[in-house]
C-alpha cells in the first residue's frame, strides 16, 4: 500500500516493529526483506510516488518531478558540483541509469583491515550480492542494445588498445528508451518503485509518499546486558507535505521497535544532526566523497542518435588502480545544451547537430573529502572541495577519452576545461595534458554517489554505525543507505547499498525475534 | 509564502534579454529563447525551490545585469547595453579568469538552455526524435 498526499486527510499515527525513512535502494530493500518474514514496516518517503506511465521521456519535466531541488544541487567549494538526487519513491535507483557494480574486492578488503568493519570480505558478501542481484535480473547488457555510441567508443579504443567492456545492469525488455535518468517509461529498469517496493507492499509494507522525517524519537532504556541505561530509538515522527507547495499540511508519527535511516548520504547525517543524535564520534556528515565526474561530448561527420539506445552501456576499466573509470553517458538535448561550450548561433550550431554527438564520462574514485553541514532551517549544506589530486585524475580521463574520440573520428571534443572547452587533435589534448590546471578550471562537473558521511567500523570513536549498521550511540537505530561506506567505492553505489541493506535486514529480523 | 520564485519585471527582462543572446532567433534554426516564454519557464522552476537557492539564482541574475558597472566600464546595466556590447559582455564572463564568473554564466545559462531546448518545436529543428518504447 502506498498512499500519498491526496489521499492523507487528517493527521496519521502508526505502530509498527520498524520505521524506514527513504525509500531508495538502502530503504526498499530493507521494507521488502522485512516485510516477507512477517514484520510489519512503515516506510516514509519525502518525494512523490510515480508510475511508470507518469514519466513521460521529458527530461525538464521529470526532474521536477523526480529530483531533489528539481536537480539545482551543488556542492559548496571549488569547484561547484551538481550533485542530482533522487526524491521519490525509489529515491535515487529511480533516476539512475541501472548500472550495477559489486562492490570491488579491494575495496572490501581495505575495509576490513583499515576500518574494521567486520564480516564484509568478498566470500561473506557474496550472497548478498547475488541475492539482491537475481531479484533484479541484473544482466550485461546486450551487443545489440549497445548502440552506436558504443560501437564508436570501441572503434577509438581498439585503436588505442583500450578494452571497452558491456556494464551489468538491473533490466527486464529494455529497449533502448535512452531516458533512464527520468524514470523508466516502459519500467524495464528494475528502480525500486517496480521491484523491492512493490513485493515490500505485497506483504503488507505501509509506504506513505510526501512525508517528510523531522524528528527521530528516543527514549531512555535498561540495556539488559550492562544495566546501564542507554537511548534507544522508538520512532519517527514528520510532516505530509503538500507536493503543490511544500508546505506542511498534516503531521505523521509512527511509533517503532526499530528505527532504519536510509535517506541517503546527504541527508542522513542532516537528519541526524538536526536531532542531536550520534554526535559521541563526532563523525557525522564528514567523510563525504562523491565521485566527481565529467562529461566530454564529441561531434561526428556520422549520425549517432544516442538518444535511441542505453545511455550507460559501456565502460572502460583499464585505469581503475589509479582511481579513473570510463563510463558511458548520454543525455537528452535539454541537459546536453549547457554542458557545451559556446552560446549564440555558435552553440546553435552544435545543437543542430547534436544527432552527430557522442558522450562519455570520466568518473573519479576520490580522496578529496567533503562533508554535509546543516544549514538555514536544517536543510543541509555540502562543503566539497576538490583536491588536486582528484582533478589531476580528472584531467587525465578526460585527454584518454578525448583520444579515444579522436581515434574514432571525431571532429570537435568538448570539455569543462577552461581554455580546453574545444580540442580537434591530438595535439590539443597533449597540450592539455601538460598543462597546469587549477582545480578552478573545471567547471560543469557533477557528482551522482555521494557516500560516507555516517561511516560504518568498529572503533566507536571513528565511526558512526557498527559492522551490522547499527548506530554506536543509539540503540535500535540503524542507518542503510551509501553514507556507512568507510571510503569511495569507484564504482556506482546501488549494488553495494542494496547488499549491505540486505546484511542489515537479517540482523534487525535477530533482534526482533528476542534473544534465542 | 511560496510565491517568492516570482520573478519581478526587471528581472524578467534581465532574463528574457541574456536568453535571447544566449539562444537568438534565425540561424542554423529558426526558433530561438524568444519563441518559448523563457522568463516564465525560469520562474515556474524556481517555483517552491529553498528559498536560498530562490535567492541565490535571483540575485545571480541581477548580479550579472548591474556587474557591467564595475566589470566593463559601462555606463550603463546589461539589458540596456547594444546587442554587440551584450554578446561581448556575455563573452567576457564566458572566458574570464575568473572563476565566478564563469561558474555563475553556467548556471544562469543552464537555466535557459534547458527552458529552450525542453521546447518541443526546438527538439523537433534540431532533429531530436525519439523513437517510441511500450512496455512488453
Amino acid at each position: 500500500m502506498i498512499r500519498t498526499f491526496s489521499e492523507i486527510t487528517s493527521d496519521v499515527v502508526e505502530e509498527a516493529d520498524v520505521c524506514i525513512i527513504g525509500s531508495g535502494a538502502g530503504g526498499a530493500v530493507m521494507a521488502k526483506e522485512l516485510a516477507e518474514k512477517g514484520h510489519t514496516v512503515v516506510v516514509l518517503e519525502e518525494g512523490g510516488n510515480f508510475v511508470t506511465a507518469d514519466f513521460n521521456r521529458n527530461g525538464v519535466d521529470m526532474i521536477r518531478k523526480l529530483y531533489r531541488a528539481k536537480g539545482l544541487i551543488f556542492t559548496r567549494g571549488l569547484p561547484h558540483i551538481a550533485l542530482p538526487l533522487g526524491r521519490c519513491v525509489g529515491g535515487t535507483t529511480t533516476i539512475n541509469s541501472g548500472t550495477c557494480f559489486r562492490t570491488p574486492d579491494g575495496v572490501l578488503n581495505n575495509w576490513e583491515a583499515s576500518h574494521q568493519v567486520k564480516d564484509c570480505s568478498p566470500v561473506t558478501m557474496r550472497p548478498y550480492f547475488e541475492r539482491v542481484e537475481q531479484a533484479l535480473n541484473v544482466q550485461e547488457v546486450s551487443p545489440e542494445q549497445m548502440g552506436r555510441y558504443a560501437a564508436i567508443i570501441r572503434r577509438g579504443a581498439d585503436r588505442l588498445g583500450y578494452e571497452v567492456k558491456p556494464l551489468r545492469r538491473n533490466v527486464r525488455g529494455c529497449q533502448g528508451s535512452g531516458v533512464c535518468a527520468f524514470g523508466c517509461p516502459i519500467g524495464a529498469k528494475q528502480s525500486m518503485n517496480v521491484s523491492y517496493l512493490p513485493r515490500a507492499c505485497q506483504s503488507g509494507a505501509r509506504i506513505y509518499a510526501n512525508c517528510q522525517a523531522t524528528e527521530i524519537l528516543t527514549e531512555l532504556m535498561k540495556s539488559p546486558s550492562t544495566r546501564h541505561r542507554r537511548r534507544a530509538a522508538c520512532g519517527v515522527s514528520g510532516i505530509v507535505l503538500n507536493p503543490q507547495n511544500e508546505s506542511a499540511t498534516f503531521n505523521i508519527v509512527v511509533r517503532a521497535k526499530v528505527v532504519v535511516v536510509a535517506a541517503g548520504a546527504v541527508h542522513t547525517p542532516a537528519l541526524l544532526l538536526k536531532n542531536r543524535l550520534c554526535l559521541d564520534s563526532g563523525q557525522v556528515g564528514k567523510n563525504l566523497r562523491i565521485h566527481p565526474t565529467a562529461r566530454i561530448t564529441a561531434l561526428f561527420d556520422e549520425p549517432i542518435e544516442g538518444w535511441n539506445e542505453v545511455p550507460q552501456s559501456c565502460y572502460i576499466d583499464r585505469f581503475a588502480a589509479e582511481g579513473i573509470t570510463l563510463e558511458g553517458m548520454f543525455v537528452p538535448p535539454e541537459i546536453a545544451a549547457f554542458g557545451l561550450p559556446h552560446f549564440g548561433e555558435p552553440h546553435k550550431s552544435l545543437m543542430k547537430h547534436y544527432r552527430n554527438m557522442a558522450s562519455f564520462g570520466v568518473r573519479v574514485s576520490d580522496s578529496s573529502a567533503g562533508d554535509v553541514r546543516l544549514g538555514l532551517g536544517g536543510s543541509p549544506n555540502i562543503h566539497y572541495p576538490l583536491n588536486r589530486d582528484d582533478a589531476q585524475k580528472l584531467i587525465k580521463g578526460i585527454a584518454i577519452t578525448a583520444e579515444i574520440f579522436l581515434a574514432a573520428g571525431a571532429k570537435k571534443i568538448f570539455t569543462p576545461v577552461y581554455q580546453y572547452s574545444e580540442m580537434s587533435s591530438n595535439a590539443d589534448v597533449a597540450r592539455l595534458s601538460r598543462a597546469k590546471i587549477r582545480v578552478s578550471d573545471l567547471v560543469g562537473l557533477a557528482a551522482f554517489h555521494p557516500l560516507g558521511t555516517c561511516r560504518m567500523g568498529s572503533v566507536r570513536e571513528k565511526s558512526v554505525v557498527d559492522s551490522n549498521g547499527e548506530t554506536h550511540d543509539v540503540e535500535n537505530l540503524f542507518i542503510s543507505d551509501a553514507s556507512i561506506f568507510p571510503t569511495a567505492l569507484g564504482v556506482n553505489p546501488q549494488i553495494s547499498i542494496m547488499a549491505f541493506s540486505t546484511k542489515t535486514a537479517e540482523v534487525i529480523r535477530a533482534r526482533l525475534a528476542g534473544p534465542a | 509564502m511560496r510565491n517568492l520564485g516570482a520573478l519581478s519585471a526587471p528581472e524578467r527582462k534581465i532574463i528574457e534579454c541574456f536568453a535571447e543572446k544566449l539562444v537568438p532567433q534565425g540561424g542554423s534554426f529558426s526558433l530561438g529563447a524568444k519563441d518559448v516564454r523563457i522568463s516564465e519557464f525560469v520562474e515556474d522552476y524556481l517555483s517552491n525551490l529553498p528559498l536560498s537557492l530562490i535567492w541565490s539564482v535571483r540575485g545571480l541574475f541581477l548580479l550579472f545585469n548591474f556587474a557591467v558597472y564595475p566589470l566593463a566600464n559601462k555606463v550603463r546595466p546589461f539589458t540596456g547595453l547594444k546587442d554587440a556590447q551584450q554578446i561581448a559582455y556575455i563573452e567576457s564572463w564566458e572566458k574570464s579568469p575568473v572563476y565566478f564568473k564563469r561558474a555563475g554564466l553556467k548556471l544562469l545559462s543552464t537555466l535557459v538552455m534547458m527552458g529552450v531546448y525542453h521546447d518541443a518545436r526546438v527538439a523537433q529543428a534540431i532533429s531530436y526524435r525519439p523513437k517510441s518504447t511500450v512496455a512488453e
